[in-house]
Order: structure tokens, then sequence, then C-alpha cells
């Protein structure tokens, strides 16, 4: 759109300027000028200035490139002036004002040329003007386009009140009778204010600034002697034309002077600026490239190297601070053996040195220095040596050094970029710790993971579809592993085993017992029909191959379906219950927990307790997760309450009474951290299942 | 909540140790150096008194099993005295009282020893 409006304006523009010139060349009266040609000139004017403004917005040159357009500009610019002069000379030769003779159409086309190429130098100029601007800027600059325009306007004026054409010459410019002489001294009061708006040269390079400030004065010269001393040449074609053509010539030459004086004075500065630049780019780069470092020795052996690299250094070194002491943590340029055999002393007083000097310490002759002379005269063969902390919010970690063969090997300039560099190091430092410590975490976690998902895969992932029953449990682990454990075995169709357990202690080993006890029980379940056989011989195992002060808490349970008997036993586990019609029943056969008697005495107290089933039976085997369950005024969740629960929960299916028990439980221990296990295990014979009324 | 505390009193070669608070993983080592500390000072007629003991978990019931055959061995003891209800009620289920001598009164635990 913004294209599109500026080619519109700008080609109306020029027709206007070509259709105002070509009347202008048709009155080869001199003395009486067109007003309606001249009005038509003015607006020409704007309208390319305005047009090309518009263009301008979608130009995307570099600062170099605008610069050197400029440049062109002036000189062809220059150039066109110089021959509309010597052929205004000739007129004036040949016959002057009174033969009525005007110059050709030919150079009427120049004269449009030359207006032509000095908008494109205000704009080009603007473009210069506005980088980097300040916030009077651009308000400076459209002020020093407006006073133009109100000069332009003034002219015309002048020429249709009749009154005498405006000259050639400054002294008429500077008539205060009238407005011109204040419209001047405004024009001149911009055109220096804008001057001073070349905040581009500081990005030129040294080598950039030397180039420019060479072109532009032969530029200048040119442009200057070809354009220079116009006199009234100018107006001869157009008069408002004319003054406009002439305002932007002498904005130029302001513009430019002040510019190369600009580049002139920066000139003996530029080289320590561009050194400057680039270190700030160095640095930058290099805390880039640490940033990405995540391990301490490869960070610690690229800022050695990358120190060394930066202030020319022979030997670098960094000293890392380890709990009371200091430790050599890497060296470039020379084995590490050397530096570890300096003397602690002298270590110790260069340490301090550094600690107090700012921004870093530099020796520059060590051979004549009280504390470091040893680092001359060994196989350091130090001449100077410079050094840093390095820090990370205040924290001290450890100390760069860098070592040079010669004497006076580091300028002052080196002591800050080496400052800034230690400083760097020490926020890679931090960032390698963290980075660390959270792969660390990351891994810990992921095995605890692994582990929790190895220990839930342990137990049934489904619970077998057994003809006649309902089965339901849930495990809730409080750590990420524990050792709970339960299992369902269908040993034969009239039979099915039901396995409720417990590992003393919590964590990883009683994960792993509670993995050896599943084959266990699979394995013993097909050899004997007695629970007391079966949980005597897990007695035998676990007291020969657990730990001492581990144990296992058990029950161990069959279900005979076409006798609708249960038959269990219960090692020193929290009993089951069986609800039926709103009476609870604890089944609590006497038991020793496994692993802490003899199989003999194991065998002499096990007790175990059959009980027929009738349909709508449940039977709830649980864990000491659930009674032991605290809320946060400190009390169990209990025996007594679940029993309420139990009674309030007669005839629902197995899954509805696990469900209601878990959130129950839930409910009561809030938002305190559950700190056991807690399993549950229904068992239930439906009071209306088909497959059960055939079974009788 | 893992508020524990042991203590010891010497009655001539008996030791007795009281409990108090919550005996569970993470204070369970703390009675652990106790009883460890009897053994290495070779007293091993010991009386433990529960009287102050809230509760008591599985790892809890591990060190006393981790002791006692090593104790036993030594020709002495640990007899449990004056549990709470609630801390029987778990030594029970687990069969603990099949094992161990636990006796109402601490008074009644050091008769037993002295009667030998």
């Amino acid at each position: 759109m913004h294209m599109k409006r500026g080619l519109i304006i700008w080609s109306t523009g020029t027709l206007l300027l070509l259709a105002a010139l070509a009347t202008l060349s048709g009155n080869r009266v001199f003395t009486a000028p067109s007003v309606a040609a001249e009005g038509l000139a003015g607006a020409a004017i704007l309208l390319l200035c305005w047009g090309f403004a518009h263009l301008e917005k979608r130009a995307d040159r570099t600062l170099l490139q605008t610069i050197g357009q400029l440049g062109l500009h002036a000189i062809i610019l220059g150039i066109a002036v110089f021959l509309l002069k010597r052929q205004y000379a000739e007129m004036h030769t040949w016959g002057g004002a009174d033969t009525g003779g005007g110059p050709g159409i030919g150079w009427y086309v120049i004269f449009a040329a030359v207006v032509y190429l000095a908008v494109r130098v205000l704009i080009l100029i603007q473009g210069l003007i506005f980088v980097d601007q300040g916030r009077r800027t651009s308000g400076l600059f459209y002020l020093l386009t407006a006073v133009i325009v109100l000069r332009i306007i003034q002219t015309f004026l002048t020429l249709g009140s009749g009154a005498e054409a405006p000259g050639a010459g400054w002294e008429e410019e500077f008539d205060f009778s009238n407005a011109t002489g204040v419209l001047t001294v405004l024009f001149l009061i911009m055109v220096v204010l804008n001057g001073f708006r070349c905040k581009w040269i500081h990005y030129l390079n040294r080598q950039q600034k030397i180039a420019i400030l060479f072109a532009g004065i032969a530029v200048n010269i040119i442009a200057g002697t070809a354009g220079g001393s116009l006199g009234g040449t100018l107006s001869r074609f157009s008069i408002t034309a004319g003054i406009f053509v002439r305002d932007i010539i002498t904005f130029y030459l302001v513009y430019s002077g002040m510019a190369l004086a600009g580049v002139l004075l920066q000139l003996p500065s530029a080289g320590i600026m561009d050194r400057r630049m680039r270190q700030i780019r160095y640095l930058q780069n290099l805390g880039a490239e640490l940033g990405s470092i995540i391990e301490k020795s490869e960070l610690l052996s690229t800022s050695c190297v990358l120190a060394a690299k930066m202030v020319k250094a022979d030997v670098t070194w960094i000293e890392m601070k380890t709990g009371d002491g200091y430790r050599l943590a890497w060296s470039s340029g020379l084995s590490s053996q050397y530096m570890e055999e300096l003397p602690a002393d002298m270590k110790k007083e260069l340490r301090t040195l550094i600690d107090t000097a700012k921004p870093s310490l530099l020796i520059n002759n060590v051979p004549r220095n009280d504390v470091c002379r040893q680092m001359a005269s060994d196989m350091v063969r130090a001449g100077s040596v410079l050094a840093a902390p390095l820090m990370f919010k205040d924290v001290l970690r450890g100390y760069i050094y860098a070592v040079s063969h010669s004497r006076f090997g580091f300028s002052e300039e080196n002591r800050g970029l080496f400052r800034a560099f230690a400083d760097q190091i020490g926020v890679a430092l931090e960032n390698v710790q963290l980075a660390q410590v959270s792969i660390e975490q990351e891994v810990y976690r992921e095995e605890l993971k692994l582990a929790h998902d190895a220990q839930m895969r342990l137990l049934p992932q489904t619970m077998p579809a057994v003809t006649g029953i309902e089965l339901d449990a849930f495990c809730v682990t409080a750590n990420e592993i524990g050792g709970d454990f339960y299992d369902i075995i269908q040993v034969n169709p009239e039979r099915t085993d039901i396995v409720i357990g417990d590992v003393s202690g919590k964590g990883a080993s009683a994960a792993f017992y509670m993995a050896e006890l599943k084959g266990l029980v699979q394995a013993l379940a097909h050899h004997h029909a007695c629970p007391v056989e079966i949980l005597t011989e897990i007695n035998g195992f676990v007291k020969t191959h657990f730990e001492k002060d581990t144990f296992v808490t058990m029950i161990y349970s069959m279900l005979f379906h076409k006798e609708r008997r249960l038959v269990l036993a219960r090692a020193g586990h929290p009993p089951a219950v069986r609800v039926r019609r709103n009476k609870t029943l604890w089944l609590e056969p006497a038991g020793l927990g496994l692993g802490l008697a003899t199989n003999d005495i194991m065998r002499r107290i096990l007790k175990k307790q059959e009980l027929s089933l009738v349909e709508g039976d449940t039977i709830v085997y649980l864990t000491d997760g659930l009674i032991e369950a605290r809320n946060r005024a400190g009390e169990e969740y209990g025996e007594e309450r679940l029993r309420q629960i139990l009674l309030d929960m007669d005839n629902l299916p197995a899954a509805e009474v696990s469900e209601r028990i878990r959130n129950h439980m839930q409910e009561f221990i809030g938002d305190m951290p559950q700190h056991d296990d807690v399993t549950l295990f229904i068992l239930r014979l439906p009071e209306d299942a088909p497959n059960n009324k055939e079974r009788d | 909540m893992s508020e524990f505390e042991v203590t010891r009193k010497d009655v001539q070669d008996i030791s007795i140790v009281y409990l108090k608070g919550y005996l569970d993983a993470h204070t369970a080592p703390e009675f652990e150096t106790a009883l460890q500390q009897l053994v290495d000072e070779e007293k091993v007629k010991i009386v433990v008194n529960l009287a102050e003991l809230a509760y008591i978990s599985s790892a809890g019931l591990g060190v006393f099993m981790g002791f006692i055959e090593d104790i036993r061995q030594k020709g002495g003891d640990i007899k449990l005295a004056e549990p709470t209800e609630k801390v029987f009620r778990v030594f029970d289920l687990l069969g603990f009282p099949v094992l161990y001598e636990i006796v109402s009164k601490e008074s009644e635990a050091v008769e037993k020893y002295k009667k030998g």
C-alpha cells in the first residue's frame, strides 16, 4: 500500500515538475516570471519530497550504501549545476536579459534533474539523521523541511504580489524588511542543528571512517567547486525550484562538513573503539560458548584454552576451592605438575593479592616481584602474570591464572577483559553445577519410577475372572516402592488362593523381598493344600534368606468354590474381616509373623480357620497401612472406622466396596502425607450370580 | 510426629530401656544403637518399658528381632513391660507373646530376672 501510494505521489510530482518547467521554458521573458508555472513547480517539489519519503521507507539500504548514494548524488548534482551555471553565463554574454533570449528546452531537462537530485539528497540525509534517533531528532528534521517549504511559499507569494522577483545573492536573503530574512536565519539555525545529528559515525569502524573522510572531502570539493557560487543561475529557470535546490545544497554542504569533522575527531580513538567492540563481541561469544557446556571438566578445559587465546598467554590454569583448600583443576600450556610444585605460601599470598586487586591482578615484571619471583625461575618461566577470581554472587569458587613468558606481556586493557571473562566462567560453573544436580535428580527419579513400575507389575495387572466370585483390589504405595503385595492364584477350577502380605521395613529392600515372595507363593500354591503348610514353608525361606530384622506378615487363604468354603491361616498379619448382613467377623486365628521363629514353632502356633460362605458374603483383606493411616490430628483410621463403613456397604459389588473404602480413607487423612503402603483386597460372593445358582 | 526418646536405667545387672513416642523406620536406628551398646557392655538382661511408646511400626518390631537371638545366646533376654493396649495389639497380632515375655509391670520383669 505504502509503496503504491508513494509511487503515485512521486509520479504525479514528476509530471507536475515537467509541466511547470515546460511552461517556464516557453516563457522566454526573463523579467516576467510566470506565477502559475512557479506555483506548479513548488507543488511538484512538495509532491516529489512526499513521494520519495514514502518510497524511502521501503528502501532497505545499509549505512554504507546510504552514504555512498549520498556522495554519488552530490557529485552528479554538482556537475549538473555546473553545466547550468555555464549556460547561464553564456546566455549573459550572448545577449543578456534585454534580448529576451532564454535557455533552450534541453537545459530545462537538466534543471529538472537537478531538482530531482536535490530531493533525493534531502531524503538520503534524512536516512542518516534518523540513525539511532533521539527524542527530538525527527522533530528537528521536520522543522527544517517546514522552514524550507515556508521559504518556497514565501518566495511564491512575493512573486504573486507583483513585487520584484527575489534575486540571486545572499544580500537579498537577509532582507529583513519582509519575512525572507527571518526565514533565512531560521533555516540556517535548523541546518546547523540537524548537522549535529550524525550518530551513524559510531557505527563505522576505523577503516570505514578513514575511507569516508577522504572520499567525502573529495566529493565535497568536486560538488562544492562545481555547484558553488550559484548567483542567480537557478532562479533563472524557476524561482521556487531554484530556492529549494539552493537550500538543499546549503544543507548538504553544512551537514556533510559537520559529519566529516565528526569523523575526523573520532579518528584517533577509532582504533580503541574498534578493539572494544571486538572485545565485547568476543566476550559475548565466549559467554554463549561457555553457557552451552554442561560438563565441568569440559568447561574448565575450554575456559583455559579460550583465556590463553584471549590475552595471548602462554600458560593458563584454574584453581578450584575445595573445602578449606585449593586444588589445581585444569591447566593449559604446561604440565600441571609445575603449578602444583609452586610453594604453598607463595600461592596463598598471590590469592590474597587477587582478592584485593581490581578488576584483576596484573604483575608485569615477575622476576622483580617479591611475591612470585619463583615463578620466573622455574619451569613456568613467568614474565608476567594475570589472575582473576572466579565468583558467582559473591561466592568464591576459585581462581584463573594466565602467564606470559615475556615481561609486560599483558596490557592494562587485558585486566578488565580477563576479569569479565573470569566472571563468565563463574556463571558457567554455577550452570554446570545446577545442570549436574538436576540430571542426577532426574536419573534418580527415573530409577525410582522404574522400580515402582516393576513392583506394580508384580501385582496382578487385572483381576482374573473367576466364575461365581467378584474380586477387587487397590494398592497405594507411600514411597515410590513399598513392601505390600497380594496375589490371586487359580490353582484349579475348584480352588482359588488369595494371598495378602507385607514385608517389614520400606523402600528398595522390601520391594526385592516382595518380588522373591511372589515367586515362592506361586510355586508353593500348587504343592500344598493347607495354608499352614504353605506359610511354614515361606517362614523357612524368610528365616534363612532375609535380613535378621526383616519379617513378613501374610494371610494365605484358599477358596473352595464347590463347597463355598474359605480356609485361611494368618502369619502375624492384620486380620481380614467377613461382612455378612450388617455383621462383621474379624478372622483372627492364632499366628506368628514369618521369619520370627523356626518352622517347628511356626507349625505349632499357626492355626487355620475355616468358614463357609453364603451368597452376599464379602471378605476384606487389608494391610496395616489402612488401619494405621493417620489424619492431621494424629488419630488412626482404626479397625472400628473400617467396621462402620463396611456395615454401611452391605450388598454392594466388590469394586464399589473397594472404591468407597479408598475414598473414605483419603477423606479421613486429608492433606496428610501417606506414610505407609495401603493395600485392600475384596472377595465377594454376589447374591444374584446366575453361575452361583447353577452350582447349587 | 517422629518424636522419639530412648533412656536407660541399670538396676544391678539388669538394664531397663524406656521408649517414648513413635518408633518407626526413622527412629528405629536410635533404639538399635541403644541395644547395641547394651550388648557391647555385655548387659544382656534387658527390660524394655513400653509405657510411653505411642506407636510401633514393623521397622520398630524388626529391631527386637535383630537382637533377640544374639542376646539369648549370651544368656540374656529382652522382656517387654507395660505396653499400652494399642501397642500390645500390634505385638499380639504379630505373635510376639509367643516369643517374648510381655508383662504388665516393669517390676515383674525385673523380678523374673532376679529369680533367674
